[in-house]
């Protein structure tokens, strides 16, 4: 039974070697293995996470105390079935995006293989195994951001090899220290397995803000986060998929790992190392924020949305309290769902017109009007109108920063949050307006010659999750109830 | 019966109201429905003055507290006793005057409405009711200080504006307080001031009376709210200019009186500072206005600069808080009103026949227009004081309540101001009179026309200027009235 | 009856977006507003009979509740009777401003915005007012952009975005105060604070929760200095739009936070708490926005700006009353709702006439415009008479009612900026009136009287607008007891 854990990610990583090995001429056999591969390996995990929560395998021992072990716990059975479901999604969304990128082959297979190598860093039952698959995370996506073997691909793939073996090795010294302060070992338990007497101790804080940091490399911390800019150079499904979803994500579920379920927040409530670590939270909000503004390239705007939306999340972990665990999950969640259609939507627009800027968008609205309304609909989900997503990360975030009565960065994070949610609205709604509202006198034959919206393959995996963004709220309670701590 | 009041007030605005929609294009139709309207209005504010009991008369609640009430007391029967008189002697006049202006609709519009508002202002019987009419007023004479609608007219407009609308507002910033220190803000003779609500804020108190009387001081040509009317009443067109210096300067001292002596009390202010801030206010007023309407060479200017000091004149004996004093205000706020008119309207007449503005062009016009000239002769000796005109009279009761009353070095200071002001009024009035019936030498004695106007403007002139003299010879009944008024009030 | 309100503009809203016919969703946009003002009459008329009536819906921490008092009553009315004079206006101007195929969405959109207004101003529950307020920000940020011209979408997007800003603020003060009394609503706010004593011991967490409410409510109501969205958005959207947004939008937030302070705090914990320094901001801002709102629009030259930054100024009469946080304060601000909503609507829509009839929109180049236009302008003297506050206009009973709340509360020095900003009203609506009337250009105009005046069958919801201001302002006793009872039941939540 315990070995059944083993399948979801030895899976998908054969399927990818499979893929790159057989090198398939004929589109219709590939699509029909790759979906195959990744339908049946989601609900592989899905069943898993429905009915083996607890269970745990453990492998080689290859540290004193730190064996590679998988465990499906709440946190890792929900964030495993969300990712392979979003999936799903993009896959049948590259089948038709991939047609004008070329090299199918090489991008399914490692496509394929990020899953599973994801669903090992969702299983790891302890931060070394977590550790591992982290790194394998980025030697897998490295082929997938240099896709277009252009000049900007390969700069930007080598920014992202820097950042990312640096965030590791950083991480990994964190992990180490965190190992020696307690009694060697890393393994996961709700609340945190170090004893009470390190509570504050300096070098756990050392270690946690060198494990925040390392780990927030791949979450795109300031001042770690230039590299995601940079990488919206890769294919829209990886974008999607990858930058907005499960590799930036990864980055903070090692960090959630790490507060809540290693350390423990109450070791660290009040200290240095959570007043810096909320201070990079706060600067990244608004920062992440403003640059999406200045962005005039649709992608690299997206991306720096994400930048400031995933210190979101970070924020709410680092406020270390049952609330704050709650608003940052709830804000992965929302916005894992939220950000991956708004840079489909882009992929979209770019596979049907080459358009990548946002000036270029005028009356787009009308010429590809499923695309734009549900671009539309995920805007006011990430601004947070409710009962979108946004609403309730607001809502949790705010709760928890108030509550956070000892430090007085709660409060500036408010503020942060406030002056976030103008500039997100600015950013977003002017293009939806621009869409829809070009001003009197645009020509929307001559500018739009041609321009609709694209075949079943796309707007189907965009209007499932424009029904899943609106429907989020009535998952809403029982997602918060698997989590709670 | 008391509804009656109403009716003085309604008529002209109603009438005038609809001399646009009747299309009165015809002149003489038009000057016929004109004074109908004002000799009736005329006739029914005698009657009311002798008749009307002194019970108010609640026409609106503009909300919980506020209401508009009418009343008729001594103030009121003298105010709109005198402006419907005068304005019957200026409607007349303005029948020919008007005919070289044109656009004469509009002008009968508001002019008539005016009379309406003014007496609207003698009936008002509580602060509400005065400040509405006075706002009223100020909306509906501008029409008529900018009728010509030259760039200087509209500039001289707005600066009536503004002029006007800052010292309402100060004084509408006082009523704000006197309601709440005042047992009611109806008028009573001698004030509500409840002493007991002021406690300890006396000097929040005494700087709010101040303001208020200073906003209302705006109307009357009180420095340092003055500036308007040098270049406010000269552009209008004389029979207006005329109403203005004459009556409606007046409506600020009678807005003075009412806070003064009907909601504040003179007890309140007799012996503070602020009696004197005010005394010194007006006498530098008088003075001022005088050596500025001697400095003045445009006639019209320079009658302007004397009302700006003349009208202080009144103000001062207000402010001696003496019944002496108040009785010398009232005559001289009847005396001027008459006078000032008499010169406005001669002045128009040497601009409607001659077209001469300046006060160098005036030579030898007393050969050529003699009634006018002599008019004007007349009303420039009563101005001065001579007697027996009726500028002797108030003159000397103003002496006597300065020299009886408690104010200091102002007892001496002000009739000193008072005589050296008549010195510089005689300069400046007597020299053109001198020029005009003694033009010299260089005079054409033998070619000179004959160019009187015609009887429409003479007549009021004539008129006012026998009532000027008459005022000063038989003031006795006039003096009896204001010296009940005045002990009644202090 | 609230929720009929509410289901009937909601209805008719989708009914008008979803035809395609101009005509037909012009029917629909004056039916329904027609409708709406007739069931605001009536449900006054049963709320003064039978009392305040309440529905609930669901149970627990996230019920919702509506509630309609003489408030809710005023305001529903307000909305109901400004808005179908306004709809009614709208009829022969709208097709100047807005193309004929985008004509069934602005009907949409203004019926959906005063769905959502009563529906932010009925909720108890602050869940469902903040979802009202979410949704009252796009329809009303729409009937900006409706207009599709490259500054309108600009405005929109400005207003809009500026409107997320301030709801976050709200939320997160809505959120503060749930955590701090457990309860979401006004109710169940007030009974925690004035009952059980928290702002003694929970005084932090009150402070932080209305500040940021205050905050919020301040972008979405525009006191200066969080107005920089509002000349733009009232300033370009067609004319019936800037008349709604001025006239209704702004209030049903500003009732919303008067709900939240005096129905939640109460008037006694307000004098003698540290929500007095907070009041006290909001009074010295509202000031603040007294005199700059009207300095600004004495800079303006286009008179839908100036007409735009006069509402900033008057919106700090309304904050200021707030601010002094007394009954008569409190009072004195609701009935300058009425007043600038009766006032500022005509005064919007005789500015679109004018532009609508010579193209322009220079005030420099106004003169003359009263021989043209007399009863257009006569409607504009009106209005800018009843601004400056002069007697028999509703503009004076405001004045008024500010000046005792002001006298009242012992804050003499308030009167100054009061009274400064009277005359600073009269400094910019004045000297329109006297170019139109008296200038050098109406003297030299040879054009007939009245030969640009819209016919009267369309300027007669302005002539109506124009009677109301002259109606409350010769008759405001029925209207102030009116409110004083609502005031009452107000802050009688919390005892």
């Amino acid at each position: 039974m315990n070995i059944l854990l083993l399948i979801p990610i030895v899976l998908p990583i054969v399927a990818g070697i499979h893929i790159l090995k057989r090198n398939y001429k004929e589109p219709k056999s590939r699509e029909k293995f790759v979906s195959t591969a990744v339908i049946v390996n989601a609900i592989i995990v899905i069943l898993l996470s429905l009915f083996a929560r607890g269970t745990q395998l453990t492998l080689l021992p290859i540290i004193p105390n730190n064996p590679i072990q998988f465990k499906l716990d709440n946190l890792g059975a929900m964030f495993a079935s969300v990712v392979s479901l979003l999936w799903i999604l993009c896959i049948y969304y590259s089948f038709e995006y991939m047609k004008h990128e070329g090299d199918e082959n090489r991008f399914f297979g490692f496509y394929v293989m990020t899953f599973g190598v994801m669903m090992g860093i969702t299983f790891a039952a302890n931060l070394v195994t977590l550790y591992l698959f982290y790194e394998f995370l980025t030697l897998a996506t490295i082929p997938l951001v240099m896709h277009g073997d252009s000049i900007q691909a390969k700069t930007a793939t080598r920014i992202y090899i820097i950042f990312s073996v640096f965030g590791a090795a950083l991480a990994l010294m964190g992990i180490a220290m965190i190992a020696f302060a307690g009694n060697g070992s890393t393994a996961f338990a709700a609340g945190g397995i170090l004893p009470k007497v390190l509570t504050g101790a300096t070098i756990l804080q050392v270690a946690y803000l060198f494990t925040f940091f390392g780990f927030g490399v791949k979450s795109a911390v300031m001042p770690f986060h230039a590299w995601l800019p940079c990488a919206s150079v890769a294919p829209t499904p990886v974008s999607a998929l990858l930058h907005a979803v499960a590799v930036v994500k990864a980055g903070v579920f090692a960090i959630a790992r790490v507060t809540y379920f290693t350390i423990g927040p109450d070791l660290l409530r009040g200290t240095i190392a959570q007043s810096v670590a909320l201070g990079a939270c706060i600067i990244t909000i608004v920062y992440g924020s403003a640059m999406a503004l200045m962005s005039q390239h649709l992608k690299r705007r997206l991306a720096y949305s994400t930048v400031s939306q995933l210190s979101y999340i970070l924020f709410g972990i680092v406020l270390m309290s049952a609330d704050g665990y709650i608003g940052g999950m709830v804000h992965l969640f929302g916005h894992a769902i939220v950000k991956i259609t708004l840079f489909l939507c882009a992929g979209a627009i770019i596979y049907k017109t080459g358009r990548e800027y946002v000036w270029e968008l005028k009356g787009i609205g009308r010429a590809m009007p499923v695309t734009m309304i549900v671009f539309t609909i995920a805007s006011f989900a990430l601004v947070g109108i409710p009962p979108l997503p946004g609403f309730f990360s607001k809502w949790y975030l705010t709760v928890a920063a108030f509550h956070n009565q000892g430090n007085a960065l709660g409060y500036a994070g408010l503020v942060a949050l406030a002056v976030s949610a103008l500039l997100t609205a600015i950013y977003l709604f002017s293009i939806c307006v621009n869409a829809f509202m070009p001003g009197n006198g645009f020509d929307y034959e001559e500018s739009n010659k041609g321009v609709r919206d694209p075949n079943r393959y796309m707007t189907i995996p965009l209007t499932i999750l424009a029904v899943a963004i609106v429907l989020f709220a009535l998952c809403l309670p029982s997602l918060i109830n698997i989590l709670s701590l | 019966m008391n509804i009656a009041l109403i009716i003085p007030i309604l008529l002209p605005i109603i009438a005038g109201v609809l001399i646009q929609p009747l299309k009165l294009h015809d002149r003489k139709k038009r000057e016929r429905y004109v004074s109908t309207v004002v000799i009736i209005n005329f006739v029914i504010v005698v009657l009311l003055a002798m008749t009307a009991g002194s019970e108010p008369f609640t026409i609106l609640r503009l909300n919980r507290v506020v209401d508009i009430t009418l009343k008729i007391d001594g103030m009121s029967k003298l105010f709109t006793c005198l402006a419907s008189l005068l304005w019957v002697t200026a409607t007349f006049y303005s029948f020919e005057y008007m005919k070289h202006e044109g656009m004469d609709e509009r002008f009968y519009t508001f002019f008539v409405i005016t009379i309406g508002v003014l007496i609207g202002i003698g009936y008002a019987a509580n602060l509400p009711t005065l400040y509405l009419f006075y706002e009223m007023m100020t909306l509906i004479t501008f029409p008529l200080v900018m009728h010509s609608q030259t760039e200087q007219s509209v500039k001289a407009g707005k600066k009536y504006l503004t002029y006007s609308f800052i010292g309402a507002t100060a004084a509408l910033g006082g009523f704000f307080f006197l309601n709440k220190y005042c047992t009611t803000f109806h008028f009573v003779p001698g004030g509500s001031l409840d002493l007991s609500k002021v406690g300890n804020q006396t000097t929040l108190l005494q700087v709010i009376v101040l303001m208020t009387i200073m906003g209302f001081g705006c109307k009357a040509g009180m420095f340092p709210l003055h500036a308007w009317l040098p270049s406010g009443h000269p552009v209008a067109p004389a029979p207006a200019s005329a109403v203005l210096s004459g009556v409606i300067t007046k409506a600020g001292v009678l807005a003075i009186i009412r806070v003064m002596y009907y909601m504040v009390g003179a007890n309140f202010i007799r012996g503070t500072w602020v009696q004197y801030v005010l005394l010194s206010l007006t006498l530098y007023t008088v003075f001022m206005g005088s050596m500025l309407a001697f400095k003045e060479k445009l006639f019209k200017k320079r009658l302007a600069y004397s009302s700006v000091s003349q009208v202080s004149y009144v103000l001062f004996g207000l402010m001696t808080m003496h019944p002496l004093g108040f009785v010398g205000a009232l005559l001289h706020m009847c005396a001027h009103a008459v006078i000032k008119n008499i010169l406005f309207l001669s002045a128009g007449a040497v601009i409607y026949k001659r077209h001469k503005t300046y006060v160098t062009e005036l030579k030898g016009i007393g050969k050529e227009m003699p009634i006018t000239m002599w008019c004007f002769t007349i009303a420039s000796i009563a101005l001065v004081g001579i007697p027996p005109t009726s500028g002797f009279e108030s003159k000397w009761f103003l002496a006597m309540g300065a020299l009886n009353s408690d104010i200091g070095i102002f007892r001496y200071l002000g009739p000193a101001t008072l005589l050296v002001s008549a010195f510089l009024t005689a300069g400046y009035l007597l020299s053109i009179m001198s020029k005009a019936f003694f033009p010299g030498d260089d005079y054409p004695y033998d070619t000179f026309k004959k160019t009187e106007v015609n009887a429409y403007m003479t007549v009021p002139m004539i008129i006012l200027t026998v009532l000027a003299v008459l005022m000063g010879m038989f003031a006795t009944p006039l003096v009896q009235f204001f010296t009940q008024i005045a002990s009644g009030i202090m | 009856m609230g929720i009929a309100i509410i289901l009937l503009l909601m209805i008719g809203a989708v009914a008008a977006f979803v035809c395609k016919n101009d005509k037909t969703a012009r029917l629909i946009g004056l039916g329904t507003t027609l409708l709406n003002a007739i069931l605001a009459v009536i449900m006054t008329v049963t709320v003064m009979n039978s009392g305040p009536q309440s529905v609930t819906f669901g149970s627990g921490t996230w019920a919702q509740t509506i509630n309609i008092g003489y408030i809710e009553c005023f305001m529903a009315c307000l909305f109901g009777i400004v808005g179908f004079l306004i709809v009614w206006a709208s009829m022969s101007m709208i097709s100047h401003d807005v193309e004929e195929k985008k004509i069934p969405m602005f009907y949409g959109l203004v019926l959906a915005l005063l769905g959502t207004l009563n529906a932010v101003v009925f909720f108890e529950s602050l869940l469902g007012v903040f979802v009202s307020i979410e949704l009252s920000s796009f329809a009303a940020a729409g009937i900006v952009i409706v207009k599709n011209q490259t500054e309108n979408v600009h405005a929109g997007l400005k207003y809009l975005s500026l409107s997320i800003l301030g709801s976050s603020l709200v939320l997160m003060g809505m959120v503060i105060l749930f955590v701090a009394t457990g309860s979401l609503h006004i109710g169940g706010i007030a009974k925690a604070i004035q009952g059980n004593n928290l702002m003694a011991s929970k005084s932090a967490y009150i402070l932080w929760a209305y500040g940021l409410i205050s905050a919020g409510v301040a972008f979405k109501a525009a006191l200066f200095p969080c107005h920089i969205w509002l000349p733009d958005a009232h300033g370009t959207a067609p004319s019936p739009s800037s008349a709604i947004l001025s006239s209704l939008v702004l209030k049903a937030y500003i009732v919303f936070y008067m709900k939240m302070v005096f129905g939640g705090v109460g008037f006694n914990l307000i004098a003698n708490s540290p929500m007095r320094m907070l009041l006290n901001v909001v009074m010295v801002v509202g000031v603040v926005a007294m005199i700059a709102g009207s300095v600004l629009a004495i800079m303006q030259t286009d008179i839908k700006r100036m007409i735009a930054y006069s509402s900033v100024a008057q919106m700090g009469y309304i904050f200021m009353g707030i601010g002094i946080g007394t009954e008569l304060g409190l009072f004195a601000a609701l009935f300058h709702i009425l007043s600038h909503a009766v006032t500022k609507s005509g005064l919007f829509l005789v500015a679109g006439s004018i532009i609508e009839q010579t193209h322009n929109r220079d005030l420099n180049k106004m003169g003359g415009l009263g021989i043209l236009m007399p009863v257009t302008m006569a409607l504009f003297t009106i209005g800018g008479l009843s601004m400056i506050g002069i007697p028999l206009f509703v503009g004076f009973n405001s004045k008024w009612n500010f000046a005792s709340a002001i006298v009242g509360s012992n804050n003499y020095w308030l009167l100054i900026p009061l009274s400064i900003s009277a005359l600073l009203n009269a400094l910019y609506y004045l000297p329109v009136v006297i170019r139109a009337f008296f200038g050098q250009e109406a003297k030299e105009c040879t054009e007939p009287l009245g030969s640009k005046e819209r016919p009267i069958k369309d300027l007669l919801p302005i002539i109506l607008l124009a009677c109301l201001v002259i109606l409350f302002g010769v008759a405001s006793g029925p209207v102030s007891d009116f409110l004083q009872k609502g005031i009452e039941i107000l802050t009688a939540i919390g005892r």
